[in-house]
């Protein structure tokens, strides 16, 4: 039976970027402390989604592209105990935890993915826009995540974003 | 003794634990039924295994009320009951949730640095003002 909302399309790699777009292997570069003639950085690889506002890419508006890394949900199961737990995956999917979003799995031909995913709030990144163009259309085939997800996850994000740690100076109701 | 003549008592019916027929639409046929399966599960309980079979009556659906009776498992997926929002929470308050992933791959280059620039902003103008 067909999706009434489905969660993902495929789109080539010569696309313009959006919102929620997936970038495998995506390196991110770590500037050393100091900078000298010569220096050592070093280099991580996430599996990525993009986060930055669908319309600033499609503007050129911007110089850098935020994203952030994601996970397989057995990724976190290994990591963590509460997240082994039903109690926590049921946080995860009901949004109590503002660090994290969960995805659904993909039955897409070719981008098929076991597991739900975990998008990590805490992790941002930002990579040259000209960069992820390039690497993007080199990679090929990409998944994308659709609407109303997309929002959705955009939504998380800003909640995540907007939290002040205030101090509850009105003492607890016993 | 040819193969037309054979008729019910040369046949033998192996016997059934629950005797009740699920037939009917009283509710004294349903009283019934829950007395033949406490019956079965106070059965089941006092051989060996019976701490496998412990509340297992809990998770069953009995419906004898109509003419299609029901004997089903409460809920395919969960057997418990839903989860509260404050079970959820005071988990989470006892367990530390956040969880620092290691990077996929993670490797070192040596880059040489040709020259390095002061930064300057850019500057993006609002389209309608």
């Amino acid at each position: 039976m067909e999706e009434k909302y489905p969660w993902y399309d495929v789109v080539d790699g010569g696309e313009e970027l959006l919102q929620g777009d997936f970038i495998n292997e995506c390196p991110v570069v770590v500037p050393p402390s100091e900078i000298s003639d010569e220096v050592q950085v070093r280099v991580f690889n996430y599996n990525v989604i993009i986060m930055s506002q669908s319309c600033d890419l499609g503007q050129r508006n911007l110089d850098l592209v935020l994203v952030c890394p994601l996970w397989s949900l057995s990724d976190f199961e290994m990591k963590s105990s509460f997240y082994k737990s039903r109690r926590g995956k049921e946080a995860l999917r009901r949004g109590y935890l503002p660090g994290y979003h969960l995805l659904n799995k993909s039955d897409l031909e070719g981008f098929r993915t076991d597991d739900y995913l975990v998008v990590d709030f805490r992790s941002v990144y930002s990579v040259p826009f000209d960069f992820i163009l390039d690497l993007s259309a080199k990679r090929g085939r990409r998944l994308r995540l659709l609407p109303p997800y997309r929002e959705h996850l955009s939504q998380s994000f800003a909640r995540f974003f907007m939290r002040v740690g205030l101090p509850v100076d009105i003492p607890s109701f016993n | 003794m040819t193969l037309c003549e054979l008729t019910a008592r040369d046949t033998k019916a192996k016997p059934y634990m629950i005797q009740g027929v699920f037939t009917g639409s009283s509710r004294k046929e349903e009283s019934d039924t829950n007395e033949e399966l406490d019956r079965l599960f106070s059965f089941l309980m006092s051989q060996k295994l019976g701490l496998l079979y412990r509340d297992l009556s809990r998770v069953f659906r009995v419906d004898v009320s109509s003419v299609y009776p029901c004997f089903e498992t409460e809920n395919e997926i969960y057997l418990t009951e839903e989860l509260s929002e404050e079970e959820i929470i005071s988990e989470m308050i006892e367990s530390d949730f956040i969880v620092r992933m290691s990077p996929m791959k993670e490797y070192t280059v040596r880059v040489r640095i040709k020259s390095t620039e002061k930064a300057v902003p850019r500057v993006v103008e609002p389209e309608r003002i």
